[in-house]
């Protein structure tokens, strides 16, 4: 039992080891990080076998002289794993000569040692099979030795790993990860269960925890371009299946059944191949992919940073027009002749366009991304709604058009909103109705549809709109083009402005029929319920 | 020769603050690092009856604000050399800018700008390009006579 099972244990570490090994140092035999690993496996392979060897049954002489040689070949591990951990993952073998040589001394020493009787000066047969070992004082030279280097390598690594980011942390992860559990899990089999529960029936399996330690090293750095988990297990699943059929091909019974063996062995082999290449390619595409996104949300902020840019550098210009415009109109520089300021009323409510178009540019990413600053008040439509309606009669009457408001006077219309906002929304949907309305009527109306609510509407008698684009109307970028048949503006602007209706709990929309015109309306909550009814 | 000139200012400045403090509207100090913009205001709110000082940059303005006897700054936030709400935490450290009423006056603020402003003790933000030079000189008597 001991010896079927040992032996087979020992077989596929000693063998899997190997395979690993080779694949790594072919990669690239010069690189300082591979041929250490490489060497750390030799090593590895020496020990499973040794190990193997000592627990065998023999008289005391031979089992003392194979526990010798596993102490030997074992001392220069914990060395080996702090140069990987100093190296790693640079090709060059980058470290101090003072220090090598100390490390290379101290490693050399320890291991003559351990070959001499002062590391372990006897061994007794037990009648269970096992041995006892009487140890002498080489052993603490091999502790110190193995403890010290292993914790200085690991702090290096971990000291590595904080400063590291992206792939050079994944595979710095994996390095240490399996260095720890690896050797948590020797600690319970080679020294825990030795020295607590007295069995040195566990201690063959100290080898194979090491394989842990070969192939993560391993995987982080040949595959440091692809790091993923869904490679690993695909990689890990064939690699055990092959070893399973590996391991049976090795106790054949008869020669037909090692013929099976091998086919299936082999054509799981090529399956897997093509499995894992199959999976590295998608995976591949994948980060592609992803790079991909990256790179288009990266452009998208930029563009709307510089739109949002761009509108604030117009907008200094425009107040400046505006503002002197309105001076001149005011008489803030003298008299000047009623058709001028005719003239200068036009230019204004043009500017006033511009603004609104800039306006909306530099809102809409703000108002998406929840960075717009709201002043929220509290002020009565009607007032909002007279401003803007005076604002934009002399456009009207420029057009040809009849121009009406229409609020009844004990209306209810106090809500808490901000009203600049509010008053961008109807100036928003008044410009509209002019734009698109040659001739007939623009009625601006104040109602109230229930206690709770205040309702404005506009009604213009254009072209309408027809259902299908009635849908579609409030969302970005969309413009009422077919049954209008003018394609000026944005198409933000509707949408804006469903936005902040929505933003001061309100609804919007609209009733329209083709050649019939339309409404625009919405409704937003008043300020207290009780009062209006 | 050199004291003849700092004889000379000394004595010409008061008098000349002297004289605008005799009229009687309030004395407003604009920081706005345009000047075409500053201009614009200013005539406005001359025109207005206010005595109106200009400063183009924060620290112009700051020095300004701790010289005169200020009833209202109205402030640009985007400014070069120091910016508006720099200028405005420096100007609440003086015994002069403590409780001086301050407006935004800017063309673009951001949340945590307003944030900040308002824990410097401003109540009334104004986007520049929203309304016209005499809407504004509405707003900021409808404010002072509050």
């Amino acid at each position: 039992m001991f010896n079927t099972l040992g032996l087979l244990t020992v077989s596929l570490t000693v063998l899997a080891t190997f395979f690993i090994t080779v694949i790594v140092f072919i990669r690239n035999p010069r690189s300082a990080s591979h041929i250490l690993l490489s060497l750390m496996a030799i090593l590895l392979i020496a020990w499973a076998a040794t190990n193997y060897l000592a627990l065998s049954p023999g008289s005391e002489e031979t089992r003392l002289f194979w526990v010798r040689i596993v102490m030997f070949v074992t001392t220069p591990l914990a060395p080996l794993i702090f140069l990987l951990a100093s190296v790693f993952p640079e090709a060059n073998f980058n470290i101090k000569k003072s220090l090598f040589l100390v490390i290379l001394f101290s490693t050399l020493f320890t291991a003559a040692i351990a070959l001499s009787p002062y590391t372990f000066t006897k061994l007794v047969n037990l009648p269970d099979g096992s041995f006892r070992l009487y140890p002498g004082w080489g052993i603490i030279a091999y502790a110190i030795n193995l403890m010290v280097l292993l914790s200085w390598g690991l702090a290096k690594l971990v000291q590595k790993y904080k400063k590291s980011n992206g792939l050079l942390r994944k595979q710095l992860g994996i390095f240490v990860y399996s260095i720890v559990i690896s050797f948590s899990l020797m600690t319970l089999t080679n020294f825990i269960a030795v020295v607590v529960f007295k069995t040195i029936s566990l201690t063959m399996l100290g080898p194979t925890f090491t394989l842990l330690i070969v192939a993560g090293i391993s995987y982080a750095i040949i595959r440091h371009g692809l790091l993923d988990i869904k490679i690993l297990a695909t990689e890990l699943f064939v690699v055990f299946l092959l070893l399973i059929l590996f391991a049976k091909i090795v106790i054949f019974t008869s020669i037909g059944e090692l013929i099976v063996d091998v086919v299936i062995f082999v054509s799981v082999l090529f399956f897997g191949i093509l499995l894992i290449r199959s999976v590295i390619r998608e995976v591949m595409q994948r980060e592609k992919l992803q790079v991909l996104t990256e790179r288009l949300k990266a452009v998208d902020k930029q563009k709307d940073e510089f739109v949002s840019m761009a509108a604030h550098e117009l907008r200094a210009p425009m107040t400046a027009i505006k503002g002197y415009l309105s001076m001149v109109v005011e008489g803030d520089a003298g008299d000047i002749p009623e058709k001028a300021r005719g003239f200068l009323a036009d230019t204004a409510a043009i500017n006033e366009r511009l603004i609104r178009l800039v306006n909306n540019m530099l809102n809409v990413s703000r108002i998406e991304e929840g960075r717009m600053v709201y002043q929220i008040e509290q002020e009565n439509l009607s007032s909002v709604v007279r401003a803007a309606f005076a604002q934009f009669r002399s456009e009207t009457e420029r057009k040809g058009l009849k121009f009406e408001l229409i609020i009844p006077p004990e209306i209810k219309d106090r809500i808490e909103v901000d009203m600049d906002r509010i008053h961008e929304v109807v100036a928003n949907l008044l410009s509209n109705a002019i734009k698109y309305t040659e001739k007939g009527k623009i009625t601006v109306r104040l109602s109230q549809p229930n206690p709770g609510n205040v309702r404005f509407e506009v009604e213009d008698t254009g072209p309408g709109i027809s259902k299908e684009e009635q849908g579609k109307l409030f969302q970005k970028f969309v413009r009422a083009e077919s049954s209008i048949g003018k394609t000026t503006g944005t198409g933000l602007g509707l949408y804006i402005c469903r936005l902040l209706i929505e933003k001061f709990y309100g609804r919007i929309g609209l009733i329209s029929e083709e050649k019939k015109g339309s409404i625009f309306w919405f409704e937003i909550p008043l300020v207290n319920k009780k009062v209006t009814a | 020769m050199a004291q003849d000139k700092v004889q000379q200012t000394t004595s010409f400045q008061p008098q000349a603050v002297k004289e605008e403090e005799t009229q009687k509207g309030p004395t407003v100090l604009f920081i706005e690092d345009d000047t075409l913009l500053l201009k614009m205001y200013k005539t406005k709110f001359e025109n207005e009856g206010f005595r109106v000082l200009t400063a183009q940059d924060g620290e112009e303005g700051l020095s300004m604000a701790k010289d005169q006897n200020i009833d209202l700054v109205i402030l640009d936030i985007m400014m070069p050399i120091l910016s508006g709400l720099d200028m405005l935490a420096q100007y609440r450290q003086d015994p002069k800018g403590k409780s001086v009423p301050v407006i935004i006056l800017t063309n673009l603020t951001r949340e945590d700008e307003m944030k900040r402003a308002r824990e410097l003790g401003v109540k009334e933000f104004i986007v520049k390009a929203d309304y016209t030079p005499s809407e504004v000189v509405r707003k900021i008597k409808d404010y002072l006579g509050k």
